[in-house]
């Protein structure tokens, strides 16, 4: 296991866990969503491969209404 | 026919998504307003709130999404929520905005600037908002900008076009659309706004935050198809002195009364 950082909040995960397996555990549809990884935007066509790291800050992010 | 970059839009009248009671009402609102473009924010996802899927359903009724950039300070921060936005939404079309000030959420220009240099450079389709400063719009335009969206009022504010002065050189200058964003309160505003010769219009608070938004939009549709037939008709001049409209032959004065 490993500590991940998402969205502020500290997780133990399973170590290599992918972007994509992360998105499937918090069942968030990678249609409508952004990934960010210790800073850096990573392409949706990346989630399925990029494995996490212990310590990384990930950032996920969705559309919302607004003007 | 609007055209904004390669897209062509039937409707003059844009909508926000946000401060609308529930997404039914939101939903209903916009296709009451006729809107082909639709503004969309962004935010970290809370999960425990889970995500609202407020996508899909403006997606199947066709409406083009236009993300902005609402929360960043400065051009960095803008210039990466752009990105954002793209890899998110798959759009290349950013409503710029940088407004550092919580208060007055007035646009910085600077930074506008900056940013939308960059963006334009990204390929990216670039409508920038921003004070209604004749000289930043034509700035803006030689950076690439697709469109430019002065502001009328303070965003929110409902107080109409303040800068009615500025908006009508805006408009004379301009070679890219010229669309009036932020604080238009009232459909006669934007019918003004449209008579004016804005290309477009973009409206949320006003419909929103009414009694009945959905009644609300048909308003502020049919006020932006007034007031751009309007122009397109010619406005008759404005004089200072009365000019009669009928004629003045005094049949009353000649004629004796018994």
């Amino acid at each position: 296991m490993i500590e991940i950082h998402i969205n502020g909040e500290s997780q133990q995960l399973a170590a290599n866990i992918t972007l994509a397996e992360i998105l499937a555990l918090k069942h968030i549809t990678p249609q409508s969503v952004a990934v960010v990884v210790n800073h850096t935007i990573i392409p949706r066509s990346q989630w399925s491969q990029h494995q996490c790291q212990a310590d990384d800050q990930l950032e996920f992010f969705s559309a919302v209404s607004g003007g | 026919m609007l055209t904004i970059a390669d897209h062509q839009f039937e409707s003059r009248l844009f909508t926000g998504t946000g401060k609308f009671t529930n997404s039914a009402t939101m939903l209903a609102s916009i296709e009451a307003s006729g809107s082909q473009l639709v503004t969309l924010a962004m935010k970290r996802i809370d999960f425990k709130m889970g995500l609202d899927d407020l996508l899909s359903p403006l997606q199947s009724r066709g409406v083009k999404l236009l993300p902005n950039t609402a929360g960043a300070r400065n051009a960095k921060e803008a210039i990466f929520a752009a990105e954002l936005a793209y890899q998110m939404l798959g759009t290349k079309w950013i409503k710029l905005e940088i407004h550092p000030d919580p208060k007055y959420l007035l646009p910085d220009p600077i930074e506008t600037l900056n940013a939308a240099q960059v963006l334009c450079e990204k390929g990216f389709i670039v409508l920038p908002y921003i004070h209604a400063d004749p000289v930043l719009c034509r700035r803006l335009e030689e950076v690439g900008c697709a469109a430019v969206m002065p502001l009328g009022s303070p965003i929110g504010s409902n107080q109409g076009l303040a800068t009615e002065a500025f908006l009508k050189i805006i408009i004379e200058q301009s070679s890219v659309p010229v669309i009036v964003d932020a604080g238009i309160g009232a459909p006669s505003q934007a019918c003004r706004a449209m008579e004016m010769g804005a290309d477009a219009v973009l409206v949320n608070t006003a419909i929103a935050s009414s009694a009945n938004p959905i009644l609300m939009a048909q308003c502020f549709q049919q006020a932006v198809q007034s007031g751009r037939k309007a122009y397109k008709a010619g406005l008759g001049a404005v004089s200072h002195n009365a000019n009669n409209t009928s004629p003045l032959t005094g049949f009353l004065t000649t004629r004796k009364v018994s």
